[in-house]
């Protein structure tokens, strides 16, 4: 009896000693990082991540064992700004961001900064932020480069005239992707006389480029040959179907970029490739900086797109080949199996 | 109540200083026009070309169907539909869902044309029994549509071996194919107002709802049919937007807005209801549509021509303004 009451005693002092240990522990333990995302992005290019989350971030972080939370702005500005509010709320630990509406970064920065949440951004630089994007001059390169070869094979280097369809908005981006377009097709046709180029603002839509091309052909009317760069596949699209529009006597062909218009069974028959980005795979790439942040050892500040804090390699892609490349949907479904490989890996044509 | 007889809006001295002041407008556009065009020409003698004709009239396709869509609901006293290019892309994403289904071509247009309408009498509804002013309700409308179309659909992609693309690309009697609808319908919305009782009933909406609603004429079955009406050719532009561009965004309206209210405008369309001339707003449309082309004859980027038709647009409504005071004034 006398030893079990000994062992009563024990076991009171034990239990008693934990629960002062247990509450001491947690209160002092570091709270488990948590990885936000904010989504919303150019219809068609992450779009979809826009509007059903991002799985590859949710999986990453799973396997890593942080807490998860993501919102979408739905390509609305003042949402954006909301969201930057919510994301304080929740105590995130990083966040990813990727916002088709740049215009409210800076008022989102101010924000996160006030709250010490650390910032990837897709593709769109903010100072403050790590950027992460694709390595635009070498995509640009590789584009125009693939096209100067269609464009030695079948017109001997002579084409009339080469669109640029730009999207001056975008800066620096556009000054890289496009003028790398130039420069790699010059790489291979460096003949091509100056007065052959005409830059127009194509906004990256075909409702801006198509008409804004017509008009260019319309004042170049010996000039039947035509190729097209630019910043992305729609902007090219759009002045490939002017050609089209002008006339049977337009001989078109151009290369995209972003890969937008390229997959798939509805494929414009002059867009003769494009350069992919898998945009909709770059949450792979951000838990090199992630883990770097989780560690509390975050890396050295990079926010601009020409010294990026991670680059993307681009992957230029002939339009047959892109007929082996499934749709995005597909794409991020398989990456998200295996979060630690990267699209490029997995898809990219060697 | 009295019911209107057509013979009770003939009030020939008012038709007739109404019909010369359209006739004006016309000619002064028209000078206008011909003057841009010979300065072009005088600049590089080859702006009169094929090209440049299919470059102006291809421009002319859109904005024409969209200007007459607006011109509907101006001339009804209707203000200004800000959502009319929210129905043109409706039609184009349904246009796309529709043939992705395996549906025929004259059934998806039609059925395309349909949701166009219900979403033209969902903003009637708002006008005409909520009573809240149409600019406020097309405004939230377009925007609250825009957003919808955002979420549920992302973007549409149109075959471009589909009858549709084929329409955005083809000639008919040695102009786009695309053109047509345009002319047709401006040659039709201008029989309809200046000789059909009905097109008289919009006329004197617009222009004096009260007297209209004294004479007989039921205010809130014309509000209904002018909402419903402007959907509908917003709709129609939806089909040719469809036909134009392979890949539809959500966002894409905003590049009409204003080509589309500037045409209205220069047309002499009063912002008060009432007047305006279907006649000049082809010639608006003609003219706002040379000008991005004719910019880049003389070495401009036709990103110029928002600046210019932004220009326009205030010496239009200045003029506007100044005819609706000095009106007032008598």
């Amino acid at each position: 009896m006398s030893l079990n009451k000994s062992t009563a005693i024990k076991t009171i002092a034990i239990i008693s000693a934990l629960a002062f240990i247990v509450p001491t522990t947690s209160a002092t333990a570091a709270p488990k990082f948590k990885l936000c995302v904010a989504l919303g992005g150019i219809p068609g290019i992450l779009g979809a991540l826009g509007t059903t989350g991002d799985p590859i971030a949710k999986a990453g972080a799973k396997k890593r064992g942080w807490d998860y939370y993501e919102v979408s702005n739905k390509l609305d500005a003042p949402t954006a700004v909301k969201n930057a509010d919510l994301i304080v709320q929740q105590k995130c630990s990083a966040l990813i961001q990727f916002n088709g509406r740049p215009e409210v970064n800076p008022t989102i920065a101010k924000k996160l900064a006030k709250a010490k949440i650390p910032v990837i951004t897709y593709d769109i630089a903010q100072p403050g932020w790590y950027f992460l994007g694709i390595d635009n001059l070498a995509a640009g390169k590789a584009g125009g480069a693939a096209l100067g070869k269609l464009i030695k094979d079948k017109w001997n280097c002579q084409p009339d005239l080469v669109l640029e369809s730009h999207g001056y908005g975008a800066g620096i981006v556009d000054a890289m992707r496009t003028g790398g377009m130039v420069e790699g097709l010059k790489s291979v046709c460096p003949d091509i006389d100056k007065s052959k180029f005409k830059p127009f603002e194509g906004n990256g839509e075909i409702a801006v480029s198509q008409p804004a091309a017509r008009d260019i052909l319309a004042a170049n009317p010996a000039a039947k040959k035509i190729a097209v760069v630019g910043l992305n596949d729609a902007g090219v699209v759009g002045a490939l179907l002017a050609a089209r529009q002008l006339g049977s006597g337009y001989e078109a062909m151009g290369w995209g970029q972003d890969g937008n218009l390229i997959a798939g069974d509805k494929v414009d028959p002059d867009l003769k490739g494009s350069v992919l980005y898998f945009l909709e795979g770059y949450s792979a790439y951000a838990f090199e900086v992630l883990d770097a942040i989780a560690k509390k050892s975050a890396p050295k500040m990079r926010d601009g797109a020409v010294n990026p804090a991670v680059l993307v390699k681009p992957c230029p892609v002939s339009a047959a080949q892109a007929q082996g490349i499934p749709i995005d949907k597909v794409r991020i479904t398989q990456l998200a199996k295996d979060p630690s490989k990267t699209l490029f890996s997995i898809y990219c044509p060697k | 109540m009295t019911h209107l007889s057509s013979s009770r809006f003939k009030v020939p001295s008012l038709r007739k200083s109404a019909d010369s002041e359209y006739l004006a407008t016309i000619l002064i556009l028209l000078v206008v026009w011909i003057f841009l065009v010979v300065i072009s020409v005088i600049n590089r003698s080859d702006f009169l070309s094929r090209a440049t004709l299919s470059a102006v009239t291809f421009n002319m396709c859109i904005i024409g169907i969209l200007a007459i869509g607006q011109g509907f609901v101006v001339i009804s006293g209707g203000i200004l539909d800000l959502s009319i290019t929210v129905s043109m892309l409706i039609t184009s994403f349904m246009i796309v869902v529709f043939y992705d289904l395996g549906w025929n071509t004259p059934l998806l247009i039609i059925v395309s044309l349909l949701c166009a309408g219900v979403f033209g009498l969902f903003n009637s509804i708002l006008v005409v029994w909520l009573r809240i002013n149409p600019l406020i309700v097309t405004l939230a409308t377009g925007f609250a549509g825009g957003g919808l179309l955002l979420i549920v659909f992302d973007r549409g992609l149109v075959d471009p071996k589909s009858s549709i693309a084929d329409f955005g690309t083809s000639y008919l009697f040695g102009l786009p194919t695309a053109w047509w609808p345009m002319a047709l319908l401006t040659i039709g919305a201008h029989f309809f107002f200046k000789y059909s009782r009905v097109g008289r009933h919009f006329l004197a909406v617009g222009g004096n709802p009260l007297s209209s609603k004294a004479m007989g004429i039921s205010l809130k079955r014309t509000r209904v049919a002018t909402f419903v009406g402007s959907s509908i050719f917003g709709g129609i532009a939806g089909i040719v937007f469809a036909g134009f561009t392979p890949e539809i965004r959500p966002n894409a309206g905003e590049y009409y807005t204003l080509p589309v209210i500037a045409a209205v405008v220069l047309a002499g369309f009063s912002l008060a209801g009432g007047r305006g001339s279907f006649l000049a707003l082809f010639i608006s449309v003609g003219f706002l549509s040379t000008i991005p082309t004719a910019l880049v004859f003389f070495g401009l980027q036709s990103i110029w021509q928002t600046f210019i038709q932004g220009f326009i647009l205030i010496i239009a409504v200045s003029i506007d303004a100044y005819r609706i005071v000095k009106v007032r004034g008598r």
